[in-house]
């Protein structure tokens, strides 16, 4: 009985505490259609209204370049995504299965550049895009971003689960080690690329920092930034219902995304994101 | 592609500490089917490996048709090898891995590529892959299966589909390790034979590893046995089966068992077993110890007390088809030795009966005493020295 | 007698493939990695300024003014008083949600996609929404704090309660990460342990969850306690669009403080010190994890 009580009311808070994560969303796609004397009425339920809905939205859309801001996010995760998984597939392929003089030093290398945040090489990497004429470009959005040692971590524990006599069938069949990686490795690695790239777009989608160092040119902004400009600029007027709405438009894609794939991208990532715990100095 | 001959030449592998291959030699004549017979952990895959090249030796030379296969890499030696797993593609359809083989031979890489379909020379090239893929598919009857994946196959199919990409390119070595060992019985029979008939029809030199004596028997032209390292006897099944170089070979060929006895060599034909003389014409060393040794097959059972036989007590009967094992426990051995008895006889002799052992004296086998021990000293001194 | 091989083609094409297939990662990693992080170190000696054709050696003189600067000193303190919060409260939290939701069968993808939901939530969007929700006069957390008897509170602009409001939005963000791990970690825990946990006398929940939940989770919790960490110790994008470091400085963290710094006021030198310290705290971090895990397997 009390047993029970106790059960009882641990899911009770559970149910409550889950209301709490997602009530910014909600709150913010219901204050996104709510008309301004709405949201600061301190009601606890806000009235959507389809006439507030478009005047938010055409605000946000009209003042804050929205679409450009997520063409630029797309442009620059793909890119950086593509440029990842460009380096990272042949090299852990290379550590999985090729054995060559200097593997330990290049692995030592890639765990030490997996401890490495962003923000430490930021200065002087800021300061040879600066010298190079790069600011303000794509380029400088996506050049830090094009190597990944999680990535690398990744396919190396993928690929060394790879049968050692398929990749020796197609060596006899005429496979070069290059084609292996391409046509074998790589396919065969379909869920962890795919986990992967979403871990990948996530983190670079939402990131703030670099983009805030290289970039001011509102037509070069990643959403996040431009939301941040958005917000504080005069544009957006203290106009609390559009600054929702330019909010739920860049978050809205990936969370519906993520919803209807997080299965598979927790499958995805628990594995990986558990064996790198697993590193130890070798 | 003209099949060719292949001469093994001392070859030594070794895997840390332990000595995979103990200088190995072997010829193999071209269009010839060889088994490599050994007990698992032998080196009889190991050495596979090194003809295909996907492995070097520590020493020695393996050549192909007269040329030396050291500087040459998997890809150029001309060799299909049939991995024991199959080793398909998994994410490539039956056919895609059939044709793998060639395309990457055929095409370049700029070839290979989804549009390249457009260019005539590519279109011609795509055609005459497709035929050839279609001709082995036809021919292995794996036709029906080309859309698959090798996930959705069974054991038996995916067997046929790696034969098929091995065969598609038409080598001039043909190497297959334990290709049998993943199919059921009755599939394992039919196969067998198949694989037999097509060797011969193509004449493409094969070299086939396999723990199986039975595979090895029905399929080769000679047979390689080895154990621990070292190729023991190279004989046509025939010979082998007759007349087996040492004890381990013996054993290794025998079903389901060998019977062995300690025996002594008295005179020329004669030996002593358990205080017994018994006629054994392989015993031509008179004074020598050793081993006395005689399949299910090269012996009778008599009633208790024939001259010249061994006596003993019917244990267990176990069925085995046509013929029928009978167990029969002899005075002061370990092991329950093996008679094979015709089913009509077998009314004669039930668990309990006392009866006696009569050997085939032209068929028994007397292995005499090998310095064992110093055989392997002697081989670590070498080492090392 | 044999003669000896030297190695073959293929060991000699394998080596170079296994080299020309590591040289972009090891370009890429040496040129914008391992190249400006060591950088960075040089740059902290010297005087240099953005433009300068030649820069001087000073010494530790860039560290000795960022560490006697009391903006800096407040910064640590903050870092260090947002990651006590966070790191143990998005774990415990974290932990006792992943037990709840994996003892049930119904609505638990529900509960699964509502915790992971702000883990993939732009924090800068998500930020805003919070700022509302946390308004002084018409936010829903007052109106409802309000109707529970509390005084309304000025959670952003008093200097008192900002760290800890930003510190709470911390943890919402993170605590559905450390959910997917904990589940994850769970999931391989079998079943029949906790059967003979039960048989062996650990009736209660407690019992089995001490003698068999918690040692089994160690790895995962060791792997979560370091993410955890490592990321309230990378705290920016709140401060930077909430309060810009304020009230008075009460919530400007590390990083906040080394993006001024270096990318506002453009004092790469002292810049760089920071950087350079925020580089030793997380490699003392990951170290201390290698190590861990490392003994944690040896045992």
């Amino acid at each position: 009985m009390r047993d029970q009580l106790r059960s009882s009311a641990a899911n009770g808070l559970l149910a409550l505490a889950s209301l709490v994560m997602v009530l910014p969303f909600l709150w913010m796609a219901m204050a996104s259609m709510a008309p301004q004397g709405e949201i600061f009425s301190g009601a606890v339920f806000l009235k959507p209204s389809l006439q507030a809905a478009w005047n938010n939205y055409a605000f946000a859309f009209s003042r804050a370049p929205l679409l450009r801001y997520m063409a630029n996010g797309v442009i620059v995760c793909l890119a950086i995504i593509v440029c990842q998984i460009a380096i990272a597939a042949p090299a852990g392929y290379a550590l999985a299965k090729l054995p060559f003089r200097g593997r330990p030093l290049v692995f030592g290398a890639i765990v030490i550049g997996l401890m490495i945040p962003i923000q430490v090489p930021a200065i002087p990497l800021y300061i040879g895009l600066a010298y190079a004429g790069l600011l303000d470009t794509y380029t400088a959005l996506v050049l830090p971003f094009i190597i990944s040692g999680f990535a690398i971590f990744l396919f190396r524990q993928f690929f060394s689960a790879y049968p050692d006599e398929v990749i020796d069938a197609a060596r006899l069949d005429g496979f070069s080690e290059f084609a292996i990686v391409w046509r074998l490795m790589l396919p065969a690695a379909g869920p962890a690329v795919a986990a992967f790239a979403v871990f990948s777009f996530v983190a670079n989608w939402n990131d703030l920092y670099w983009p805030l160092v290289v970039i001011t040119r509102p037509e070069m902004m990643t959403p996040p930034l431009g939301i941040a400009a958005f917000r504080a600029s005069g544009d957006s007027a203290g106009n609390v219902g559009a600054l929702m709405a330019g909010g739920i438009v860049i978050t809205l894609p990936l969370v519906i995304v993520f919803t209807v794939i997080q299965k598979h991208f927790i499958r995805g990532m628990a594995a990986p994101v558990a064996s790198v715990s697993m590193i130890s100095p070798s | 592609m003209t099949p060719c001959s292949i001469e093994i030449d001392a070859i030594c592998k070794r895997f840390g500490g332990h000595q995979a291959l103990k200088s190995i030699s072997l010829a193999v004549r071209a269009g010839e089917f060889v088994s490599i017979l050994g007990p698992s952990g032998c080196g009889k895959s190991t050495l596979l490996r090194l003809i295909a090249g996907l492995d070097d030796p520590d020493s020695g030379d393996i050549r192909v048709s007269g040329n030396s296969m050291a500087s040459v890499g998997p890809r150029d030696r001309g060799v299909a090898f049939v991995f024991q797993n199959y080793a398909l593609y998994p994410h490539l359809s039956s056919y895609d891995n059939i044709a793998a083989p060639l395309v990457m031979r055929e095409l370049n890489g700029f070839e290979r590529l989804p549009g390249a379909r457009m260019l005539p020379s590519v279109a011609r090239k795509r055609r005459s892959i497709d035929d050839r893929v279609r001709a082995i598919a036809q021919m292995l009857q794996v036709d029906p299966w080309l859309t698959h994946k090798p996930g959705q196959l069974s054991g038996g199919q995916r067997q046929r589909i790696a034969l098929g990409r091995a065969l598609v390119r038409e080598p001039r070595l043909f190497l297959l390790d334990e290709p049998f060992a993943n199919l059921d019985a009755a599939l394992r029979h039919q196969t067998r034979a198949e694989l037999a008939a097509l060797q011969k029809r193509l004449g493409t030199t094969t070299i086939f590893v396999t723990h199986d004596q039975s595979e090895a028997m029905a399929m080769s032209d000679r047979i390689a046995v080895m154990f621990d390292g070292t190729i023991r006897q190279v004989a046509t099944p025939d010979e082998l089966y007759r007349n087996p170089c040492d004890l381990d070979v013996a054993r290794f060929l025998s079903q389901p068992r060998l019977t062995c006895m300690p025996a002594k060599v008295i005179v020329e034909g004669w030996v002593m077993i358990g205080g017994e003389h018994v006629a054994l014409a392989d015993a031509n060393m008179p004074g020598a110890e050793g081993i006395a040794g005689f399949r299910p097959e090269h012996a009778t059972l008599r009633p208790r007390g024939t001259q010249g036989a061994l006596p003993g007590i019917v244990e267990r009967i176990e069925h085995a088809g046509a013929d029928v094992q009978v167990f029969v426990r002899l005075a002061m051995m370990d092991e329950p030795c093996i008679v094979r008895v015709g089913s009509q006889e077998l009314s004669r002799w039930t668990p309990g009966t006392s009866c006696s052992v009569a050997l085939d004296a032209a068929s028994g086998w007397f292995f005499p005493r090998r310095p064992a021990e110093t055989a392997s000293t002697r081989i670590r001194t070498v080492e090392a020295a | 007698m044999t003669r000896p091989v030297s190695p073959s083609q293929r060991v000699v094409a394998q080596r170079r493939a296994g080299l020309l297939l590591t040289s972009p990662a090891i370009l890429a990693l040496v040129l914008l990695l391992l190249l400006p992080s060591s950088a960075v170190i040089v740059l902290s000696l010297t005087d240099y300024q953005l433009g300068d054709r030649a820069a001087h050696y000073v010494g530790l003189a860039n560290y000795r003014i960022v560490s006697l600067d009391r903006d800096f000193q407040h910064s640590v303190r903050n870092t260090l008083v947002f990651v006590a919060i966070v790191v143990p409260g998005s774990i415990g939290l974290g932990l006792f949600f992943s037990l709840r939701i994996e003892g049930r069968s119904r609505f638990r993808s529900l509960y699964r996609t509502a915790f992971f939901l702000p883990v993939t939530a732009t924090l800068v969007a998500m930020a805003t929404a919070w700022e509302v929700l946390l308004h002084p006069t018409f936010g829903l957390v007052n109106t409802v704090l309000f109707a529970l008897g509390v005084d309304k509170m000025r959670f952003l602009s008093n200097p008192g309660v900002a760290l800890f409001a930003i510190a709470a939005i911390g943890i919402w963000k993170q605590i559905g990460f450390n959910v997917v791990l904990f589940l994850a970690g769970l999931s391989t825990i079998p079943r029949e342990i906790y059967e003979a946990a039960s048989l062996d006398g650990a009736q209660s929940g407690w019992r089995r969850f001490l003698l068999v939940t918690w040692p089994m989770l160690a790895p995962v919790t060791l792997f979560v306690t370091v993410i955890s960490t490592i990321r309230a110790f990378s705290e920016f994008d709140t401060v930077a669009v909430l309060t810009d470091g304020g009230p008075v400085h009460s919530t400007s963290v590390i990083l906040f403080v080394l993006y001024e710094e270096a990318f506002r006021y453009l004092k790469i030198g002292t810049g760089s010190a920071i950087a350079v310290m925020f580089l030793v705290f997380v490699a003392i971090l990951s170290l201390v994890q290698t190590h861990l895990a490392g003994r944690a397997r040896n045992a």
